[in-house]
């Protein structure tokens, strides 16, 4: 059925509505399709119903699983947010002065003490107004934090070159249609690659999973066994250009594959 | 007489549910969207600590949380996107509303799963789709995508107009509102 012409609707603006909802759109046609739909209940309709078609689209990405660190970086930074709140509470304990914050002379004079009469007190030692460890020569921290910050460096250095490397650069789906859950192939930028197993029934006792790395025109080598349906098992070496496979062995597995594979999927080279 | 009394802090388990219950399609479509591992889970980091902070938790009843975060997370992988062209970001009004779990065909376009929507999608004929996954996965303008296809910028956009009222379609997402226009 077609539309009621409202504040001058065209065809157009329908096409607009699906870039906005979209969000693509920009610059003056941005503008020109705000100031209809302002106007035009049909282009509000049509941007709402496209966000919930797009919504309904955002699952088709296949799921992925993160680096192993990834659930307890995050856990541990909504932990740090939770601490400082709960330190910002007014009816929590004051916190300690921040290293700025004290006037006092960097180094301090014990006070003065009036003789006591009676029995010598113990021996007292001075307090200093700001503890002891804060007082260094300012050419001997210099040299400290220059340190602090080259460790820190190396450290942050060595962790951002393995979260690079660790990175995952591509991943493959092994599937068989009559086998349920699935298995992944993932490959990380370092070359080095895995095989997730996630949902596949266990194999049943006296029985293991193995994988296998196949290159062309070679018998399969063996690269692992798991005794579920659920795990990862690293596959060693270069895995481009291969076929990963996955067969059900009996234990002791035999030196090669003694069933066709339930699962297998060809690795780009 | 002690001042109003504080919210209280959501807890960390809170957040933990709905990282259990999500993450792997939240990771999926960040990594779809930008290619990398490091960027995608920031994004995704971003978006979870965005939510718990808000207070919304993990209710499986609730199917609109996930495509929620899905939003959010697909957002903001545009906005690194645009970063990394260097094109201004336009802030989206939609990413920063909480779910509203009275909107029933959000409700009924929530409740589509991975495979039904991998399978509209390829419901779609080769040249929508294509257009379709350039604008959504790859966060592309329709001058984008026509210059990349050499394709007349008219023909880019009728292609996502036909795109999505077939997803729409193939989706289940009902059209009622629209009908009685």
């Amino acid at each position: 059925m077609a539309a009621p012409s409202v504040n001058g609707h065209t065809q157009e603006f329908e096409e607009l509505a699906g870039l906005a909802a979209l969000d693509v759109l920009d610059g003056p046609e941005r503008d020109r399709f705000e100031a209809h739909a302002a106007g035009c209940e049909r282009c509000r309709v049509i941007v709402r119903l496209d966000r919930q078609t797009l919504r309904g689209l955002s699952l088709a990405a296949p799921p992925m699983d993160p680096s192993p660190d990834f659930k307890q970086r995050l856990m541990q930074r909504a932990a740090d947010e939770l601490a400082k709140r709960q330190t910002g509470d007014p009816a929590a304990p004051a916190a300690p002065p921040t290293p700025a914050e004290p006037a006092a002379p960097a180094v301090a004079e014990p006070p003065a003490r009036a003789p006591v009469a009676g029995p010598a007190p113990a021996p007292v030692a001075p307090t200093p107004l700001r503890p002891p460890g804060r007082v260094i020569p300012f050419r001997r921290q210099r040299a400290w934090l220059t340190a602090l910050a080259a460790v820190l460096v190396l450290g942050l250095g060595s962790l951002g070159v393995l979260s690079y490397m660790n990175q995952v650069v591509a991943t493959y789906s092994l599937s068989s249609p009559g086998v349920p859950g699935t298995a992944t192939v993932i490959v990380h930028r370092s070359g080095q690659a895995e095989l997730r197993m996630d949902g596949v029934p266990d194999p049943g006792p006296g029985f293991v999973y193995e994988a296998w790395i196949i290159h062309p025109g070679q018998a399969p080598v063996a690269a692992g066994t798991l005794t579920s349906g659920q795990g990862s098992v690293g596959l060693d070496g270069s895995v481009r250009g291969t076929t990963v496979a996955i067969t059900k062995e009996a234990t002791p597995v035999p030196p090669g594959p003694s069933s066709q594979p339930i699962m297998a999927t060809a690795v780009e080279s | 007489m002690s001042g109003p009394a504080a919210a209280p802090s959501p807890e960390l388990a809170d957040l933990e549910a709905l990282y259990d219950a999500y993450h792997r399609q939240a990771i999926g479509l960040a990594y779809r969207l930008l290619g990398d591992l490091g960027d995608a889970e920031e994004v995704v980091q971003e978006v979870f600590l965005a939510a718990w902070r808000a207070g919304h938790t993990y209710d499986p009843a609730r199917g609109s949380m996930h495509t929620w975060i899905l939003s959010m997370v697909r957002n903001r992988s545009i906005d690194v996107l645009r970063a990394r062209k260097r094109r201004p970001v336009q802030p989206l009004a939609e990413g920063v509303d909480p779910p509203d779990v009275s909107d029933v065909p959000a409700e009924a376009a929530s409740n589509v799963d991975a495979e039904s929507a991998r399978r509209a999608l390829n419901t779609l004929p080769p040249e929508q789709k294509q257009v379709i996954e350039m604008a959504y996965f790859g966060g592309l303008s329709h001058t984008e995508i026509a210059t990349q296809l050499a394709a007349p910028i008219g023909t880019v956009k009728g292609r996502i107009r036909l795109g999505l009222d077939r997803l729409r379609t193939a989706l289940g997402v009902p059209q009622d509102a629209l009908q009685m226009l």
